[in-house]
């Protein structure tokens, strides 16, 4: 299946948009998508290695699926405040 | 069912933050203490100066995780709770996020204070990108 990740901050800078399309196996893990972006966008691998994955507005754990037509986002280290 | 309103209240806003109304929202006859904490754009970091910080926010995920903080603080016994985060463009010592409590004693409003703040900094998807009067802007990594 292709998903659609949302990007913020360095991560939107670096990919040059606000997000990316990645092509997943239909049982996919966050840590197979996490997998896929590096290997997909070698570009956004190094700070991939930082980031948190965003499942409908929650944080996941690595383990989670990821249901079809769910919103996805990449979340580099946060610095509100 | 109580048709009161909701002792928390979680915001994300664009123009200045109303540090006074906020302030009159968390006053309740019951509460002896209300702590209200500021955070301000300073004008130093990482050996720089700073002109200003942009703040960016993944904004639904944001809005309910600021929400989470409020309410986990009223669970932990404030009377009221409230977070308002700025975004878009600040200047220096403009207010980038407040976070307010009341409860009938300052001693427990401390820590939940310090709490929720470290919870906003380290569970709420919001980035600044700070920029300096003598080099180029920089996103800030957290936590």
């Amino acid at each position: 299946m292709k998903v659609e990740v949302l990007l913020f901050a360095s991560l939107r800078d670096l990919a040059q948009s606000d997000r990316i399309s990645v092509e997943l196996a239909e049982d996919a893990t966050v840590a197979d998508l996490l997998i896929s972006i590096s290997t997909q966008y070698p570009l956004l691998e190094d700070r991939v290695a930082l980031s948190r994955v965003a499942v409908n507005d929650r944080f996941s754990r690595s383990e989670d699926p990821i249901p079809s037509g769910s919103e996805l986002a990449l979340i580099p280290p946060v610095s509100g405040g | 069912m109580s048709n009161a309103p909701a002792p928390f209240r979680a915001q994300l806003v664009r123009s200045a933050i109303d540090v006074s109304s906020s302030t009159s929202w968390l006053g309740d006859p019951g509460c002896g203490a209300v702590l209200v904490f500021c955070g301000n754009v300073r004008e130093k970091n990482r050996d720089q100066v700073v002109t200003k910080i942009e703040y960016q926010a993944y904004e639904s995920m944001a809005l309910a995780q600021l929400n989470q903080v409020v309410r986990s603080l009223v669970d932990q016994g404030a009377q009221r709770a409230m977070a308002i985060h700025r975004l878009g463009m600040l200047e220096v010592g403009e207010t980038s996020v407040l976070l307010g409590i009341s409860l009938p004693h300052r001693k427990v409003g401390f820590r939940l204070l310090e709490e929720g703040m470290e919870q906003i900094k380290k569970m709420v998807p919001i980035w600044k990108h700070e920029h300096y009067r003598d080099a180029n802007p920089v996103w800030i990594d957290g936590s």
